[in-house]
């Protein structure tokens, strides 16, 4: 049976579950993760949505001068010879847990492209629109989880269509919580209940909704009826269990709160942490507001503080927690930013896209704490040691989540879809943990 | 013979059913004399298929205002239609929805769909073209253009594309290769995939699409869609196999399939129109998989009813293909008036029973939001400027596939990538009942709706007739007249209100409410 007749009988089955045994789930022999390090159970991507620039994060110029770095500096981390920039204080401390890829270039300048890139590892254009790598992680371990909220969930929503599951089921389109995790109730819509009738009410009205289904008692089953009751079973389920109370940022202490930070990204930090000790597959957190064309530097002032605490938070947290060996955590933009400033009108000191060169932070679930991946030029225009590719970064994740690469995708045309392309041979396997 | 016949065929008032009481059926007999209708009598007789009952008029009405126009008809409308005794209602009734503004807007819908009508990735024509192309596709079928010109011109159009709207017909093909955009028209026109045909044909056949280009201007996005008319002569074969060979360079290749579709291609294109139009109708195809048509019928890809194929791609072709006739010969037909019987899978197979498939997501929204109140406000921030639509937006009405929300994708709007019919996901999940059971929005909108429905109906009884006719386009049975008496006598005086808001959750949360039934 060659991939593509197992593929379709995969299909045929709906044996999503059983591809993951058979073959989406298994390593192959070329692995090279180390026998020790468990698969991550979950992973937590924070996608600096627009473009963050990295010379004012974890790849700072303080040589470059003013033209390029507008003044601002780096600082020391508590790993020796790994300096971040001052806007990351907190980050600074916590050095240890992550690894820095200062050299990440692809070619491509638009969002959404890039994004896709990212996201797929694969360019747009031949007509199949791919799963993100959060549809795919969600559907694969989808056998092993057994909690209720959906297995791929966005705090707090999508980045338009380039987080979406593709030609997979819809069982593996994220769940946008919308709201807003920094304010008074977390109102995560049909999740979180409008409140307000006791649990001797909602149980009065299930029996009269019985009652009163005129409809449903006059006739008989049909499939889409069939498909219907089953939904609504399950539905039923989330609202009579626990798994929601994950959205509930009020059930954690003040302090806690206080310590990734009271706005929206802090707070999207915490819900993630939550959600991970749930056991959800995939989670993403989508910053927004790094666009900066313009004004760069006064924005920075304001996200640089909040992404730096919520960041830090969660990986010291996750670390306390003893969470951290399985939950892997990557955080990029779709690029970085251009390293010369633009002084200019209307630009008054912005950046502007910049695919060439640009930083990925990896973290847990088998990734190393305290390492650089290659390295920009003086500027951070262009990468001059170890070049790495979105294919390179997605290999990693997706091993390391016990996921293999080359395996294929169930899709309704029985295509050889393979995960990723190409062969993973310059994934960064630099950054893997050696034994725990 | 006649007489025995119709005789075995009287309609079957199904026991489930409960015949005369039930709400949803009606103890008549369809009227056999027609054209469409005989062939369908033929048919069932042939596979001895006993025909469901007539559905009821209020069933009628709301299942022919949900599927033209997209609405629920309104409490004045269902009172109105119950009352008159005329005869020909029914048949009014169709020509009214069907002469509505908002068939146009529903039809505009559809064709957007298979069209890929949408600002953004991966078919990026940007709101200018949306706009242009949306209006463009909208007014013609309010007009009634005749099918076989909309599309000879989309198949034909040169020119920008944010001014000549058919030149985003190939414009908006994700894949714009030869054989991505042969694929584009084979699925459009003909409603078959061009990866069904035999290699070699399919590569020969995407040469007839092998001149077509882009050439971007100064405005953003704008493309100007023409043919490089070259020297060089094209060996091409058409969908039939038939070589072909454009030889002379003032000859558009586009121009060549066209022409081949409107004569010897005729069968496949109404065939391809009647499907599409019948899926939009029953939810699903007189094939198996209304555009994934095959060359010739075989296996399980095969028409339920050959006869009836015929005959529709006949109404199309002998009445100028006109979609508005085509619709009003289906909505006539005893298919569309029978009953459902969801337990009667032979039955309804056969289409001798009306098969019960879930709303759109957009009508689903509008009729949740027509009620109830609360329109979504549609907008877009992406490209700049900003994007907003109106307030009190229908989502059957937005042009864009790019626009959407939450609930929208969740009740399975299509992503308008590829066109297909399949991308309009109908399925249930747990995530939609999530929303209509514990959403805190849709919560607050019941709580307002029901405070406003005491103030407009004074009597209790009226206000539960009201709620009814609002909701389900029917006035309650006189079971669920008492079961909600009974319900609102267990609670206390002061939980009054509930006993209404908890009845307005339990019909959106029905299936009665969800489903086109």
């Amino acid at each position: 049976m060659n991939r593509r007749e197992f593929l379709k009988a995969a299909a045929l089955c709906g044996a999503y579950g059983a591809l993951n045994r058979i073959s989406g789930g298994v390593l192959t022999a070329a692995s090279a993760v180390p026998a020790a390090i468990p698969a991550a159970r979950s992973v937590i991507e924070i996608w600096i949505w627009g473009g963050p620039s990295h010379l004012e994060t974890f790849d700072p110029k303080p040589r470059a001068g003013k033209a390029y770095n507008g003044g601002f500096g780096d600082i020391a981390t508590n790993v020796p010879g790994i300096r971040i920039s001052e806007f990351l204080p907190k980050l600074a401390r916590q050095a240890d847990k992550y690894s820095i890829i200062r050299s990440m270039n692809h070619s491509t300048n638009g969002h959404e492209t890039a994004t896709y890139l990212m996201q797929t590892g694969r360019m747009p254009g031949d007509g199949i629109t791919y799963p993100a790598i959060g549809a795919v992680i969600a559907m694969l371990k989808s056998a092993e989880y057994k909690g209720k909220l959906p297995p791929y969930i966005a705090l707090t929503t999508n980045k338009g269509r380039f987080s979406e599951n593709g030609f997979l089921s819809d069982r593996f389109k994220p769940l946008a919580t919308g709201s807003d995790p920094n304010a008074a109730k977390f109102l995560v819509d049909g999740f979180v209940p409008p409140g307000g009738l006791s649990d001797e009410q909602l149980r009065r009205r299930n029996r009269y909704a019985g009652m009163l289904d005129t409809f449903g008692a006059l006739t008989g089953g049909c499939r889409e009826l069939l498909e219907f009751e089953q939904a609504e079973t399950a539905a039923k389920a989330v609202i009579d269990g626990d798994d929601a109370k994950a959205f509930d940022l009020n059930l954690e202490s003040a302090a806690t709160r206080e310590r990734y930070g009271r706005n929206r990204f802090g707070q999207c930090c915490l819900a993630a942490r939550r959600l991970v000790e749930l056991g959800v597959p995939y989670i993403t957190i989508n910053a927004s507001g790094w666009d900066t064309h313009k004004r760069h530097f006064e924005s920075m002032r304001r996200l640089g503080p909040q992404f730096d605490q919520g960041f830090a938070a969660l990986l010291e947290d996750l670390a306390e927690k003893k969470l951290l060996d399985t939950t892997l955590i990557w955080c990029t933009g779709e690029f970085g930013r251009t390293p010369k400033v633009d002084y200019g009108e209307p630009w008054n000191g912005g950046r502007n896209h910049h695919c060439h060169c640009f930083s990925t932070v990896v973290a847990g679930g088998g990734f190393a704490g305290g390492r650089v991946l290659g390295a920009s030029d003086d500027r951070g225009a262009k990468p001059v040691k170890r070049p790495v590719s979105p294919v390179d970064l997605l290999w990693s994740i997706y091993e390391l989540a016990g996921i293999d690469p080359a395996s294929g995708l169930p899709n309704p045309r029985n295509l050889n879809l393979p995960i990723l392309p190409g062969d993973g041979a310059r994934r960064v396997k630099e950054l893997y943990r050696r034994r725990a | 013979m006649r007489a025995v016949t119709i005789l075995i065929l009287a309609p079957a008032l199904s026991v489930m059913c409960g015949g005369a009481g039930s709400p949803y059926e009606l103890p008549a007999d369809f009227d056999w004399n027609t054209p469409v209708n005989q062939v369908l009598f033929r048919h069932w007789t042939k596979h001895e298929c006993v025909p469901a009952a007539m559905a009821s008029d209020a069933v009628f009405l709301r299942r022919v205002a949900l599927t033209v126009a997209g609405r629920l008809p309104t409490a004045a409308e269902v009172r109105e239609f119950l009352a008159d005794k005329r005869p020909g209602k029914r048949a009014a009734a169709i020509e009214k929805f069907l002469n509505s503004p908002e068939y146009a807007d529903m039809q505009a819908m559809r064709f957007a769909d298979m069209l890929r009508i949408k600002s953004e990735f991966p078919i990026n024509l940007w709101p200018n073209a949306v706009q242009l192309w949306y209006r463009v596709v909208r007014d013609e079928l309010a007009a009634d253009r005749p099918l076989d010109a909309m599309f000879r011109e989309m198949l034909t159009a040169s020119g920008s594309n944010f001014r000549v709207p058919h030149a985003n017909f190939f414009r908006a093909s994700a894949d714009r290769s030869p054989r991505g955009m042969a694929a584009t028209a084979m699925l459009t026109v003909m409603g078959m995939r061009l990866e069904r045909l035999p290699e070699a044909r399919a590569e020969k056949f995407a040469v007839l699409f092998s001149r077509i280009r882009f050439k971007s201007t100064h405005e953003w996005k704008e493309e100007i869609v023409y043919t490089d008319y070259h020297p060089a002569q094209l060996e091409a074969v058409l969908p039939d196999g038939a070589p072909v060979s454009v030889a002379s360079p003032e000859t558009d290749p586009r121009r060549v399939f066209a022409a081949w579709l409107t004569e010897r291609g005729e069968e496949d294109f109404c065939r391809a129109v009647t499907n599409r139009v019948w899926h939009w109708v029953f939810g699903r195809g007189i094939y198996p998989v209304a555009d994934d048509l095959p060359m010739v019928p075989a296996g399980e890809a095969v028409p339920f009813c050959p006869e009836l194929q015929e005959f529709l791609n006949a109404e199309l072709r002998t009445r100028h293909y006109s979609l508005r006739h085509l619709y009003r010969v289906i909505l006539n037909s005893a298919a569309f008036q029978a009953a459902s019987q969801p337990g009667a899978e032979a039955r309804t197979r056969h289409f001798a029973a009306y098969p019960v498939h879930r709303l759109e997501a957009e009508v689903v929204v509008d009729a949740l939001a027509s009620v109830l109140g609360g329109y979504d406000r549609y907008m877009s921030v992406i490209p700049e400027p900003f994007t907003f639509l109106p307030p009190r937006t229908r989502a059957v009405t937005i042009a864009d596939g790019s626009i959407s929300t939450g609930v929208l994708d969740n009740f399975g709007r299509p992503p308008r990538d590829s066109g297909t019919l399949d991308e309009r996901n109908a399925k249930s999940a747990e995530s939609q009942n999530l929303y209509l059971m514990n959403s805190a929005g849709l919560s607050g909108r019941i709580g307002r709706y029901c405070r406003g429905l005491q103030k407009r109906y004074r009597k209790e009884n009226d206000r539960l007739n009201g709620l009814f006719l609002e909701l389900m386009s029917r006035y309650p049975t006189e079971h669920e007249r008492a079961v909600f008496r009974a319900y609102q006598r267990s609670m206390a005086r002061r939980e009054q209100v509930q006993a209404w808001t908890d009845t307005v959750w339990v019909l959106i949360n029905s299936k009665e409410f969800l489903f086109y039934h």
